[in-house]
């Protein structure tokens, strides 16, 4: 029997970052991973940590190519809030990030990862969508899925 | 001789139109000649659920993963 938690996924900040580029190929493919998704009755999830990341690449990338333009950059975030529900860490999340790290021996980088594992663990998500699956190797351990682009 | 250029919103009663002159001229009665442009078409409104909307304006050839090994700095920033 299907649970709610079956129905809930955290889109992760490669996607994000791949949705907002104007590659055609790596855009569309992303678009219709997440209207497939959306369209499988899937809610899709970003977390304050995601956004915050997505703004330091974006800005980073722009940064090369020419100069930032942070008022569109900022606006166009709202994009993130028309599509995906927003969530924040919290104590427990916290607390979680500690048991997961001792737990799957998270070390350097690794809790940047750990800590998008917490926070979708403190919100019942056992779904992370993703184009870099090794990554959250640790948590399909734990019991999550991994979805990629091409699964 | 004071030139305004405004954008000016007509109203529903079509009646009146004010602005502020910014205290540009001194008070007394002046002639004015009011020279009313085209209708400005009104900026569309963009539907931001679509995402083939959400554009960064950048186009990278070259995808990379953007794995949080490469986002971030051995310091953790």
């Amino acid at each position: 029997m299907a649970t709610m938690e079956d129905n809930l996924v955290l889109v992760d900040t490669n996607i994000l970052l791949y949705l907002y580029n104007d590659n055609e190929e790596i855009k569309n493919k992303s678009i219709n991973k997440v209207d497939d998704l959306k369209n499988n009755g899937n809610k899709l999830f970003v977390s304050e940590q995601i956004i915050r990341e997505f703004l330091v690449v974006q800005s980073n990338i722009q940064k090369i190519t020419r100069k930032v333009n942070l008022i569109k950059l900022i606006d166009d975030t709202q994009y993130i809030y028309y599509n995906f529900s927003i969530i924040y860490p919290s104590a427990n999340s916290l607390s979680q990030l500690f048991i997961l790290t001792l737990k799957y021996n998270l070390q350097g980088k690794k809790l940047h990862d750990g800590n998008i594992v917490a926070i979708a663990m403190e919100n019942n998500i056992r779904k992370i969508f993703t184009n870099k699956s090794s990554d959250f190797s640790f948590a399909t351990n734990g019991g999550f899925e991994i979805i990629t682009l091409d699964t | 001789m004071l030139t305004i250029s405004k954008r000016i919103k007509i109203t529903a009663e079509n009646s009146k139109i004010e602005f502020d002159l910014e205290n540009k001229l001194p008070e007394g009665e002046y002639e004015a000649q009011l020279v009313i442009e085209n209708k400005q078409e009104e900026p569309e409104e963009v539907n931001k659920y679509d995402l083939k909307n959400w554009s960064s304006g950048i186009k990278l050839d070259k995808i990379p993963s953007f794995r949080r090994e490469e986002l971030y700095g051995d310091d953790g920033r």
